[in-house]
């Protein structure tokens, strides 16, 4: 379990960490995700002890890490390079941390074999680390870090030098890897997709504070800030006017989408002011094709832009009698078309397709 | 006709314009310029070494006499033997000093402050080196500042004599001279190691030591080797240190190739000299490069 405790770090007048409080479970898959210059990637130098925080403290399985040198500390990490060590071979690379721990040669080389077994890069052991492919050197770097059985894995940043493809194998890899070995992985990110695909527990981070702290779901679906909303997923934003509210509803009118009621999000305390913004996700709104589709609202609009992507359509959408614009995603099922711009087209939507931020 | 010499332009404007068209056009003058000002000479000391000197003229039918004076002469052997003498402790003097001086710049100084600290490297060079030879005279003379003031301090009661006109005033004063050369490839080395190289050995539980001696210095390496070749080749040859700072025992192979060409009169022996010298120097220089790839490939397997 990892414990931070208001831990603030600044480089100059520029605060990278502003009294973060944070709590890791044991054998959890945590990412922390946020645009570059958040101070993620400070924060796990923080963990791993690289940088150290001007206040607060780290507690790793209740001990507390101030003074503890990063040699010295049960983390490890792989870096976003991989930081292999270009003169040694994959074997050596991996067995690189058990030399300190006075195993013998015999015992490390089969220990070697089996976290090499478990990236599947096994019979690899005397290739040089020069030859290898960037997404060997990424295995390579995670048998490395694993095979000195951290308390907690810190990755940073791990499948963003890898192709696409690459990168979508390696998220499902990397979460059966953490099943597998039941070790905390903590992983630093900016791909909202990375995230969401491969944590239990998803904290997003803006200018050195933690915006939001949830599940993927609860991220998605709730967003706690428009700054959130837009960073996980698309969201398009409009204008609302409160009408009237009471302890567990609130009634809205929507600019140029029409009036709904909705449950009081549990977070919010306070009286809703007049004017708000709501935001809607593209996926909870449909362009009705078949007339006999019935929904609790339905709202005319105009077709003006289209992005194509093979199985979805994303459509750009002016709503009548307003300036509004919002974004609808839809499923290209057989035998739908795909609507030109400037379609005069019916958008179906219910209550609960709208988010109060 | 016409059509031909037209066909043949066609080719010649193609070929420059492929890859090795470009190598040979770029390549071109530096050869040329290279080939009269070093192939040439050296031919001529080459051919030279298998003459010999009758009184005033050079006799040119081929002779192995030269040489076999060269191998046989026990004083051209100690000279030898001293110049590698000298060149192996001023290589080891001078690299030894100049890593940590490469290592402070690249791991220590803000990189801002780099360029700024490799160019006060070179200001020594902003003098000529016979000026700072007299200097190291002034240093390290019988009444030089070193003496001078080990006496006043009384610390010493007669003034050292190790110091000056011998084997070691020509080791301190070619170690000086040769630092920069030996800074410059070891920084660049230092630098191009990626430094989440260290924090990986750190984070795999390696302290400082150990760290530099499993990752800095294997990456290093290369650039300590180039600095060994770089100071080793030239002083084995030098020859206005050991005249001015050597006295009669710190005389190097160069003084003696010097004497044979100007006041013995005797150029056939100083080329056979020259070459033999040069002989020797190729062959460590092998050897050194050969056994660091074999200690390279032992360490990595």
């Amino acid at each position: 379990m990892i414990e931070l405790n208001s831990v603030t770090k600044r480089f100059g007048r520029t605060v990278a960490l502003d009294s973060v409080t944070l709590t890791i479970q044991r054998g959890e898959f945590f990412s922390l995700l946020g645009p570059s210059g958040c101070g993620k990637s400070t924060l796990l130098r923080t963990i791993s002890g690289f940088e150290h925080p001007d206040e607060g403290d780290i507690y790793i399985d209740g001990q507390s890490m101030e003074g503890v040198e990063a040699n010295r500390r049960p983390t490890n990490l792989v870096f976003q390079n991989y930081a292999i060590f270009p003169h040694m071979t994959v074997g050596q690379n991996v067995g690189f941390g058990l030399r300190r721990k006075g195993l013998r040669k015999g015992e490390i080389k089969s220990q070697v074999n089996a976290a090499l077994e478990m990236v599947s890069l096994e019979g690899l052991e005397n290739r040089h680390a020069h030859t290898l492919s960037g997404g060997q050197r990424q295995r390579v770097a995670l048998a490395r870090a694993l095979i000195m059985r951290p308390k907690v894995l810190l990755l940073d940043e791990p499948l963003s030098a890898l192709d696409k493809k690459l990168r979508e194998q390696m998220q499902f890899e990397l979460r059966h890897l953490q099943r597998a070995v039941g070790i905390t992985f903590l992983l630093v990110t900016h791909d909202q997709e990375e995230a969401l695909t491969m944590s239990d527990r998803i904290a997003i981070m803006f200018n050195g504070r933690i915006a939001q702290l949830a599940s993927p779901e609860e991220i998605y679906a709730r967003p706690l800030s428009k700054q959130v909303a837009e960073f996980i997923g698309s969201m398009s934003f409009l204008r609302a006017e409160t009408l009237s509210q009471t302890i567990d509803a609130i009634t809205i009118r929507i600019e140029g989408l029409g009036t709904a009621t909705l449950p009081r999000p549990a977070q919010l305390s306070a009286a809703m002011k007049k004017n708000i913004t709501v935001g809607v996700r593209p996926e909870l709104l449909t362009i009705l094709f078949d007339p006999s589709e019935t929904f609790e609202f339905e709202t005319p609009g105009t077709i003006t832009g289209r992005v194509y992507y093979g199985d979805m359509t994303y459509y750009e959408v002016r709503l009548n009698n307003s300036s509004q614009v919002v974004t609808v995603s839809m499923r290209n099922t057989a035998g739908r078309s795909i609507l030109s711009e400037d379609s005069a087209v019916r958008i179906g939507w219910d209550s609960s397709s709208i988010t109060l931020i | 006709m016409g059509k031909e010499k037209l066909l043949k332009f066609v080719t010649t404007r193609q070929f420059i314009r492929t890859e090795q068209g470009r190598g040979l056009t770029l390549m071109g003058v530096p050869f040329i310029y290279a080939a009269l000002l070093l192939a040439a000479p050296l031919t001529a000391v080459f051919a030279l070494s298998f003459w010999s000197q009758d009184y005033l003229e050079i006799d040119r039918t081929f002779t192995l006499a030269n040489y076999h004076e060269v191998w046989s002469q026990p004083i051209y052997r100690v000279l030898m033997a001293r110049s590698l003498g000298v060149s192996t402790l001023v290589t080891l003097v001078t690299v030894t000093l100049a890593f940590p001086i490469a290592y402070f710049i690249s791991f220590h100084i803000h990189p801002s402050k780099k360029l700024l600290w490799i160019f006060l490297i070179t200001i020594p060079f902003w003098t000529s080196y016979l000026m700072r030879i007299f200097l190291w005279k002034v240093i390290l003379g019988y009444n030089g500042v070193i003496n001078g003031s080990l006496t006043r301090l009384g610390i010493i009661e007669e003034p050292l004599s190790f110091i000056l006109y011998n084997f070691n005033a020509v080791v301190i004063t070619l170690s000086h001279a040769w630092a920069p050369f030996a800074i410059l490839p070891i920084f660049v080395s230092l630098e191009k190691i990626d430094r989440s190289l260290l924090e990986a050995a750190t984070d795999l539980g390696d302290g400082p030591v150990r760290r530099f001696l499993c990752i800095t210095l294997p990456l290093a390496l290369p650039g300590i080797v180039a600095a060994c070749l770089i100071v080793f080749i030239p002083t084995v040859g030098d020859y206005v240190t050991p005249r001015l700072v050597g006295g009669p025992d710190g005389l190097m192979i160069a003084n003696i190739i010097e004497v044979q060409f100007k006041r013995a009169n005797n150029p056939p022996l100083g080329a056979a000299l020259a070459v033999s010298a040069m002989a020797i120097v190729a062959l460590a220089s092998l050897l050194f490069v050969r056994l660091n790839r074999k200690y390279l490939r032992s360490n990595s397997s």
